[in-house]
């Protein structure tokens, strides 16, 4: 429930957003669609006025809008004019890719690092992770998709630079992305699994005389594994537009991109229909990760409650 | 010799650990470069057409561009920017956010409840997306990119400054303190506050090295800029057509981003140096 409202008013946003920016709508759609150089733009943005029905007050607009929406029918891009569905539903399954593949590549690398630092966290391993994972964030994304293009590409030429034509296109970006979400992830699981085994019940756990690898496996990993649910669940929902950097980098048709051109095109039910969309993502991730959590360690309901 | 008082100042309890030192390391050569940047004068803006891509050295420190124009002296007036936005968007949020936070632990009941529903409805706000959208669409330069990031970025604070306040809240001298009848306001400036300012703090430095990141990809993609002054992000977006043959021009003002973040990083203490303040964290968390 709560998500819906989340998911309405991102929606709603989008269109107040969209309703008092500076500039004439009509004239920017108009210019758009015809170019900025015809003679008759004013004429043409007063016959896009009267199709769109942007003369009308902005409470009928808004009425309006909520019935198409409601019904599933978000229009037609007003740039390119096709319908704004499939146009936006082919984003999200680039995003759902790309997402896909950066997450596991970062999954592969961080459960090992991250379990391997929780279990010594005072060894130098640990030391040496913390140093490298901070460096690696502090590098912005794009900047490392630039390193790897320019040494795996330009330079060695073993990879395409940009694109997504072939399976090979994906495996720069899904790198570059999958290098940002390794480091705060394989931290995260490294510190929670260190204070984890620390805890009281792992060590009534070793005291009832359970080898350790039993207490990691009977207590250790299960309890650990929440925080990292919901980081991890969060990291998947930022995918899905938080990487436009990454993807417009690289050519990526993700829904990143496509809110950026529409952004700069100012393409409307695009923008609309993807704010719909990306609303819609967070809340059943969040949702998902709650339920999750809740599976993983049914105390979290108690915490909650105090 | 006294001891310690539990609402001391924090900063004369400040002692330095070698993170911090390193960070402070890194933020004062920063700024000893750009201030010898700043005190040769040069404009960010001047041509040098005979001069494009020279190397570092001679008259230009950091070599020259695509268009002839000092490398240095763009890089200054980027790195200046940033910090400017992104300190103020933190000071904005942290000092919200923590105010508000402690607001609704110290008031309880309603306000508390409407004041965690926001939260809750920010937190679960795409705020990237959001910056973009009101970036792109209000094309006025950086302000409308700093103040909606800073829209959805207070949640994290109020949610942090009301779960430490709550901790405080239930310690006997400040109910001793609320018993002797002083106002609110004092008890919060006098016990509350100290208490959970190094942790804000730190969560603040997180955030502005957060913030940098996120203004610097939002201007690579070309939002929020105000064409003639240079920003980083947007200086990496123009030198990449260059990168096959000029590689060296990516560096400056990539180096100089990640070199502002990584000092805040150490400030913030992402390592596994604060144990003992996670687990105050902790207590109260959810």
């Amino acid at each position: 429930m709560r998500g819906l409202c989340v998911a309405g008013s991102v929606a709603s946003l989008c269109f107040v957003v969209v309703h008092f920016m500076p500039g004439d709508v009509a004239l920017e759609i108009a210019m758009a669609r015809y170019g900025e150089s015809d003679i008759r733009i004013t004429e043409m943005a007063d016959r896009v006025r009267e199709e769109e029905g942007l003369s009308l007050s902005l409470r009928l607009q808004y009425l309006n809008w909520v019935a198409r929406v409601a019904s599933l029918d978000f229009g037609i891009s007003l740039v390119d004019g096709r319908p704004v569905l499939p146009t936006v539903g082919g984003a999200l399954r680039f995003s759902a890719i790309l997402g896909v593949a950066a997450l596991a590549i970062s999954l592969c690398v961080a459960l090992p690092v991250g379990i391997v630092c929780g279990l010594f966290p005072g060894g130098k391993f640990n030391f040496v992770m913390a140093i490298c994972s901070s460096l690696i964030i502090s590098v912005p994304a794009f900047v490392w998709g630039i390193v790897l293009v320019v040494v795996f590409a330009l330079k060695l030429r073993y990879l395409p630079v940009a694109g997504f034509a072939s399976p090979a296109h994906i495996v720069l970006p899904a790198t570059t992305i999958a290098l940002t979400l390794f480091a705060p992830s394989s931290r995260i699981i490294a510190v929670s699994l260190s204070e984890t085994i620390e805890s009281p019940y792992c060590a009534f756990a070793r005291h009832k005389g359970l080898n350790e690898f039993c207490v990691l496996l009977l207590h250790g990993f299960r309890n650990a594994s929440v925080p990292v649910v919901t980081y991890v669940g969060m990291q998947t929902a930022s995918l899905f537009g938080g990487a436009m950097a990454v993807e417009s980098l690289f050519n990526w048709p993700g829904v990143g991109s496509l809110f950026l051109r529409s952004v700069t095109t100012r393409d409307i039910p695009v923008l609309q229909a993807a704010g719909i969309a990306m609303g819609l993502i967070y809340v059943t991730v969040n949702t998902a990760v709650d339920l999750l959590c809740l599976y993983l360690r049914p105390t979290v309901r108690l915490e909650r409650l105090g | 010799m006294n001891t310690p008082l539990p609402h001391g100042s924090p900063f004369l309890r400040f002692s330095i650990s070698k993170p911090h030192a390193l960070g402070l390391f890194i933020y004062g050569g920063t700024a000893a470069f750009l201030l010898f940047v700043l005190l040769r004068g040069t404009d960010p803006g001047a041509q040098d057409l005979a001069n494009t891509f020279s190397l570092p050295g001679g008259k230009y420190v950091l070599g020259t561009d695509h268009l002839g124009r000092d490398v240095a002296a763009r890089v200054t007036r980027g790195a200046l920017n940033s910090l400017m936005y992104a300190s103020a968007c933190i000071c904005g949020t942290a000092s919200i956010g923590t105010f508000l936070g402690m607001w609704a632990a110290w008031a309880g009941n309603r306000v508390e409840t409407a004041i965690l529903t926001a939260t809750d409805f920010t937190m679960a706000f795409p705020g990237l997306l959001f910056a973009l959208f009101v970036g792109g669409l209000f094309k006025l330069g950086a302000w409308p990119v700093v103040l909606s990031l800073a829209l959805t970025g207070w949640a994290e604070y109020c949610r942090m400054g009301r779960a430490l306040t709550r901790v405080i809240i239930g310690r006997s001298y400040v109910e001793a303190g609320i018993l002797s009848g002083y106002p609110s306001s004092f008890l919060i400036r006098k016990y509350v506050l100290p208490e959970i300012l190094p942790q804000i703090t730190t969560t603040a430095s997180f955030g502005m090295a957060k913030t940098i990141l996120q203004i610097s990809s939002l201007n690579f993609v070309g939002i929020g800029l105000t064409p003639p002054i240079p920003e980083l992000g947007a200086m990496i977006s123009e030198s990449l057509p260059y990168v096959r043959r000029h590689p060296f021009v990516v560096f400056p003002p990539a180096v100089l981003t990640s070199l502002f973040v990584f000092a805040l990083i150490l400030f913030s203490g992402s390592g596994d140096a604060g144990k003992t303040k996670r687990n105050t964290f902790k207590e109260g968390y959810f």
